[in-house]
């Protein structure tokens, strides 16, 4: 290819290695020698000394050496660096040339071996006469060698061997080919390696001695060459920090050369070679913004050189060549480690190639027009002598010439026509598209999505322009979105029209429609002039005529095209074009609008399609459908208007489906729901408007949901920020901006026209059966059927509430749990109009606290929507909630025979237990009866009958009862159980007449104790002062054992007394002892009785203490009773 | 200019839109509350009578949802051309941005600095703190424009941006077709002579 004249030698582009044969080596038919250089050349990893190593036979030619020259007096260089320079250091003229040979120091035949190696070695010396190249000898030999000294054969016979050879100590290596090749070879090739920088450091001073011979006016050209000699030896000496600086002072020498229109070529292909090595040491240095400050010095230095004006584009191609190549440095560099940034990274210097690129396309298209006749000269002025240039950069037909006249014009006008024709063949948009595709995904590497986007749109020109049409609209279709969704009309529009002009020319369709669909919509910024041709050219087509050609269109693709279009248009099948509109931006808006967001089922649903079109003309569609997510309806959603294909573009507004551009174009749509959809969503799914006609070709704008597109939600946002005032309009026209779209509205039942009242009297108490009496009138006009009620707990609460509430219809018997919490449907029957009916409902909660109750009432009725008869299903529901409280509250304490609060209780000793019922109902309750039940172990003492039947308690009233029992000895003494208290309780004022609800009490546990002795006491309820008062203490053993006790009366100041003061007593087991004393008050008033002291001496535990709970301590004492006072008071 | 961002800047006077006229709002706007306006309004930008030929070639504003509210090249060139370095220019200052969103809101600097440079254009780039953003191009061998002009510059641009948004005629978010911005955009573009 023509255009890889600009393409980099290889030899400037690879990393340059000290060249090193090796000579005597037969690596086809000797394994060992095989071995030997498999182990140099392969597995050349990063650790091993840079040597590119060849192996040559021992008698190879080496390229011949010039006679030194002696002086430079009159030497006149004719360019500036030879072609075949580098490739000759590289890969001819070795640095070091390694004569392998087997021997072993103990080889009998060791005279004759030795004259062999040193003839070998007198040939390759001879071969390189002149050269600096360096000569080693390695013996391979079989066996392992002793350690250095202790074999004094091998020193002898190597010092022998070295001298016959003229060879130096140094030079001489021992490869014994055991098992640790290897090694050794690694060893011998970092020897060879510092032999090879030797002959190179040589060079680099040999080439620097030219130096003094040399004068500013005839040698320019020989300081820029000796320079990169000097700097291309430091790299294969791998000296690159040298080299790095010898190469900038080349590159500085280069731009002081004297430059005209017959050098630049030369001068710029130099300073290119220069500037790519300067760069590329930078990277590997690390040191990327030299590299890109120096690529940036570089560029401006030679932006200007641009050379002879007929063979610009070899400038342009040549300034896309630096870009490109100083990306391609950059991007390796990051792939070894560099990082780059959004910008600045390689992508930049691609797309400035693509740009040369594209500027050298443009500069061959102007300069390389020839006609077709002018042919290409012969003989060929490119062609060579040796088909190769000697010196980089220079003209063919003109090589060595260095002055700056043309000696033969006629000779330069062939070779420029020549370089012009060969331009013309060159593939421009390829290379331009490559750069582009390399720029695109760095760009899409460094978060540049615009400059991708932008790239890419450029890609697409470019294969539009090469007529890869399918490609272009590929890659423009792709970009599209991403100006679209971000709002840049202006740039949208620019694609858009060269993808016009691609399916144009590719006679698609689809696309063509699509195209001028949005060219002519709100969002293109063309001129009107433009929009009215697409818009004729959009209404030919959809009349199945072939559309005009789009402008500035290459005339021969044109000329394609409208064949292609004539096919189209015999062909009859697929006629119709559905497009679906919702991701761009068509020339006809739609917004879809239900009335309202719900509707009655008795009422018919409404909803108005809005229409709009940007276009310049006024423009008729042949049919609008709505879709509903329920099709049944779809029937009644379409507007058509058949008309002659001629009126498409009717001027006047007349027609119901003509759309003016700028005005807004209401259409109406009603039906009836059908009354299963009571509770549904209908949903528009789609608004089809249909241009052109079955006959012709047809295209369907398809909007999904209920209309908008690419650009409308951020107008609708745009339009509710806006707080301008807009003008007034005639009653039936709406402002655009103002609409929004309603794409879906729910279908409701009709509106019920009875009335469900509640009649209770709340709050509930605790599982009575509480009464909801719910009525239910119809204010219909006529019969309202099948009426249902659904009564009970609302669904949807705490799930316990739903067992510990039960509902009921009938009050009469109470419910159970199996008894539901809701009943559903309960039938009615019918309701005339007018009609009451009432109906009690039961309502058992277990569980205080508040619950909402659930009345729904539904039934079924026949109305007329719209002439049509329908059977609607109406309901009301009402929903109460009630609060549940416990009755009353039930206190139990257990009080001795001296109402002294017990804790305890002793067995067989009677005590009391006191219930007191306090009613915390609001309204009044009737205690009906109340019920001890004692468990086993406790037994009355007397009759336990009722106190509270038949009470009525108001609120905060209490009613109490007291009962006497006896707990028989037991076994378990922690606790016994005392039995329940059974309340049987209603309200006093039931709504209707309810079961009486028992209420069943758990009395408290009680801890039963038993006592060796217990000491009854008959006292008298009060003493007088200055009477007797007899007291009799009765001690009774509660113990099998005989009991002695010890009883003694401490007096008391209040009393005088008669009786044993102490006495013994003895008291068999289960009999009694009595005590008898006679108590003589002193003083009136509540006095302390001389107290007794009882001790047990068979229970030293049992103390007084305990017996004091049943022996009395006081006793009121009344005063002495006056006879006089009597007297006087009776005479009174 | 979205209603978010309005709010983001609470403690702006929200009085300024109802102001009669952008005379008065100017005066108003010189309380430190006002956020939206550059800090500083001197130095007065040297521009005028540092020469007619150091002018910007291309002038934009950008929406904070990244749409053109106002592009304007010189009539020479491409306009084609400016849209899209325009355009792409947003890959930096969304880069630059999302860079900067964490630093504190009083301690942002508006002026985002050269963008990218092309071989033929500079991009300047200046954000304000409700992300509308502006962007300038300049021609690259243009020398004398230097860091400190580009930033009064922006800031005149700014400061005539928030007369707009004062405007109570102007509504957020729509293209900007404004006289007063034309002449002082104008008067930044100055053809080279």
């Amino acid at each position: 290819m023509a255009g890889s004249q600009w393409d980099f030698p290889v030899e400037l582009c690879c990393r340059p290695m000290a060249f090193v044969t090796l000579t005597g080596l037969d690596v086809v038919y000797n394994a060992v020698h095989r071995a030997v250089w498999d182990a140099f050349c392969a597995n050349r990893r990063a650790d091993r000394v840079p040597i590119s190593f060849k192996v040559l036979p021992g008698d190879h030619e080496y390229p011949k050496c010039r006679t030194k020259r002696t002086s430079y007096e009159w030497y006149i260089p004719k360019g500036i660096l030879k072609t075949g320079w580098m490739n000759k250091h590289l890969n001819l003229v070795p640095a070091l040339v390694v004569v392998f040979y087997e021997l072993d120091w103990d080889e009998p035949q060791w005279k004759e071996k030795q004259s062999e190696c040193a003839t070998r070695v007198e040939i390759v010396r001879q071969s390189l006469q002149g050269r600096n190249t360096k000569v080693a000898v390695v013996l391979i030999q079989k066996k392992t060698p002793l350690p250095p000294g202790e074999d004094v054969i091998a020193s002898e016979r190597a010092a022998a061997l070295c001298n016959a050879c003229d060879l130096s100590g140094k030079s001489l290596f021992v490869l014994p080919h055991t098992d640790h090749l290897v090694g050794y070879i690694i060893r011998l090739e970092n020897a060879f390696y510092e032999h090879a920088q030797t002959y190179y450091y040589t060079e680099i001073r040999r080439v620097k001695s030219h130096k003094e011979f040399l004068n500013k006016t005839t040698h320019q050209l020989l300081f820029v060459r000796h320079q990169f000699k000097i700097a291309f030896f430091s790299e294969l000496k791998q000296d690159t920090q040298n080299a790095l600086k010898n190469y900038r002072t080349a590159y500085n020498l280069v731009h002081e050369l004297r430059a005209h229109e017959t050098n630049m070529l030369e001068i710029k292909t130099m300073a290119g070679f220069i500037n790519y090595k300067i760069c590329r040491l930078c990277f590997q240095h690390n040191t990327p913004l030299d590299a890109i400050a120096q690529f940036r010095k570089h560029i401006d230095l030679c932006k200007k050189k641009i050379g002879s004006a007929e063979l610009a584009f070899e400038h342009a191609a040549w300034m896309s060549k630096q870009f490109q190549a100083f990306g391609d440095l950059f991007d390796e560099a990051i792939k070894l480690g560099l990082t780059a940034i959004q910008t600045q990274n390689p992508g930049f210097y691609y797309q400035q190639a693509a740009y040369y690129a594209q500027e050298r396309k443009q500069l061959a298209s102007m300069l390389c027009n020839h006609d077709s006749s002018v042919v290409y000269p012969n003989p060929d002025p490119l062609e060579t002598q040796t088909g190769v240039l000697d010196f980089y950069g220079q003209r063919p037909w003109r090589q060595g010439t260095l002055s700056f006249d043309l000696s033969d014009p006629e000779k330069e006008k062939m070779g420029i026509l020549s370089l012009q024709l060969k331009e013309k063949n060159v593939l421009h948009s390829e290379l331009i598209i490559t750069l582009l595709s390399n720029a695109v995904a760095q760009f899409k590497k460094y978060k540049c999505p615009r400059m991708k986007s932008h790239l890419m749109v450029q890609m697409g020109e470019e294969y539009y322009f090469a007529k890869d049409y399918a490609k272009a609209l590929k890659l423009l279709d792709y970009v599209m979105c991403e100006y679209r969704s971000e709002g840049w009309w202006t740039l949208l529009t620019s694609i858009l029209t060269t993808a016009l002009k691609c399916s144009y020319l590719m006679a698609q369709i689809k696309d063509y429609i699509t195209y001028s669909l949005e060219l002519l919509g709100r969002a293109s910024t063309l001129k009107d002039d433009q929009k009215s041709r697409i818009e004729k050219n959009l209404i030919k087509v959809l009349m199945n005529e072939s559309p005009d050609p789009e402008p500035d269109c290459d005339a021969s693709a044109v000329k394609a095209s409208q064949k292609l279009w004539a096919d189209r248009v015999s062909l009859a099948g697929s006629n119709v074009f559905t497009i679906e509109v919702q991701d761009f931006i068509p020339f006809v808006q739609c917004k879809a609008k239900f009335l309202s967001p719900s509707f009655h089922v008795d009422v018919p649903v409404q909803f108005d399609i809005y229409l709009r079109a940007d276009c310049p003309h006024p423009i008729r569609f042949s049919k609008l459908c709505i879709s509903l997510n329920n099709q049944d309806y779809n029937q009644y959603c379409v507007v058509e208007e058949a008309y002659q294909q001629s009126d498409i573009l009717e001027q006047s507004s007349q027609g119901t489906m003509c759309l003016v551009p700028g005005k807004t174009r209401k259409f109406t749509f009603k039906f009836v729901a059908k009354t299963e959809d009571v509770g549904k969503k209908i949903e528009i799914t789609s608004v089809d408007l249909v241009l052109g006609s079955e006959s012709g070709r047809c295209v369907i704008l398809n909007w999904r949901g209920g209309g908008g597109d690419a650009a409308s939600s951020q107008e609708a946002l745009q339009a509710s920020r806006s707080f301008r005032r807009r003008p007034k309009l005639p009653d039936n026209e709406v402002h655009w901006d103002s609409l929004a779209i309603q794409a879906s509205t729910m279908i409701i039942s009709r509106v019920p026209n009875i009335s469900v009242q509640l009649r209770h009297e709340p709050p509930a108490l605790t599982n009575e059966m509480y009464c909801l009496i719910v009525t239910i009138q119809s204010h219909e006009e006529t019969v309202a059927k099948d009426v249902k009620l659904t009564a009970g707990l609302k669904p949807g609460q705490d799930a316990n509430l739903t067992q510990k509430t039960q509902v009921t219809l009938h009050g009469t018997d109470t419910c159970d749990d199996s008894f539901p919490a809701l009943l559903p449907d309960i039938p009615i029957g019918d309701l005339q109009p007018g009609e009451k009916m009432e109906k009690p409902i039961y309502i058992r909660c277990g569980t205080v606290g508040a619950r909402m109750f659930l009345v729904y009432v539904s039934y079924l009725i026949n109305t007329t929507v719209e002439g049509k008869e329908i059977l609607c299903k109406c309901h009301r529901d009402e929903t109460v909630t009630i609060e549940t409280v416990f009755p009353f509250d039930v206190a139990v304490k257990f009080v001795s025979t001296k109402l002294e609060h017990l804790d305890r209780v002793f067995v067989d000793i009677p005590f009391l237990l006191m219930t007191d019922i306090l009613s915390a109902s609001p309204w009044p309750l009737t205690i009906v009866t109340s019920q001890l039940q004692l468990s086993a172990s406790m037994t009355p003492v007397d009759q336990l009958e009722s106190y509270v039947e038949n009470v009525v308690l108001q609120t905060g009233e209490s009613a109490s009862e007291c009962f006497c029992l006896r707990c028989p000895p037991v076994t378990n003494a922690s606790g016994v159980a005392t039995g329940c208290y059974v309340i049987s309780w209603k309200r006093s004022s039931p709504v209707e007449s309810v079961p009486v609800v028992s209420t069943v009490i758990t009395l408290p546990h009680v801890v039963v104790e038993t006592i060796p002795l217990h000491v009854n006491t008959d006292l008298p309820s009060f003493g007088r002062v200055r009477e007797s008062l007899p007291v009799r203490y009765h001690l009774q053993n509660k113990t099998n054992l005989v009991q002695d006790v010890e009883v003694s009366v401490e007096p008391s100041d209040a009393f005088m007394f008669s009786g044993l003061k102490q006495i013994r007593l003895r008291i068999l087991p289960g009999t009694q002892q009595e005590v008898l004393y006679n108590f003589y008050p002193l003083m009136a008033g509540y006095q302390q009785l001389p107290s007794l002291h009882i001790n047990l001496l068979r229970f030293p535990n049992f103390t007084n203490q305990l017996l004091k709970r049943f022996i009395p301590t006081h006793i009121f004492v009344k005063p002495q009773g006056r006879q006089a006072d009597d007297n006087s008071i009776a005479a009174a | 200019m979205s209603s978010s961002s309005r709010l983001g800047g609470a403690a702006r006077p929200r009085a300024q839109h109802r102001h009669s006229g952008p005379s008065t709002a100017l005066a108003m706007a010189t309380a430190p509350a006002s956020r939206d306006r550059p800090a500083s309004r001197d130095p007065p930008p040297p521009s005028r009578d540092a020469g007619r030929g150091k002018m910007a070639v291309c002038v934009a504003v950008i929406a904070k949802e990244n749409y053109p509210l106002y592009i304007r090249s010189v009539p020479t060139e491409n306009e084609l051309k400016f849209h899209y370095t325009v355009h792409t220019s947003l890959d930096v200052v969304d880069e630059k941005i999302s860079a900067m969103g964490k630093a504190l809101v009083d301690q942002r600097e508006l002026y985002l600095g050269l963008l990218y440079p092309t071989e033929d254009y500079k991009v300047y780039g200046y954000v304000t703190n409700s992300k509308v953003k502006f962007v300038m191009v300049v021609d690259s061998s243009n020398t004398a424009l230097r860091d400190n002009e580009i930033r009064s510059m922006f800031r005149k641009l700014h400061n005539s941006y928030t007369d707009i948004m004062c405007n109570p005629f102007y509504n957020p978010g729509d293209r900007i077709h404004s006289r007063a911005f034309d002449n002082m955009v104008n008067s930044m573009m100055m053809q080279v002579c």
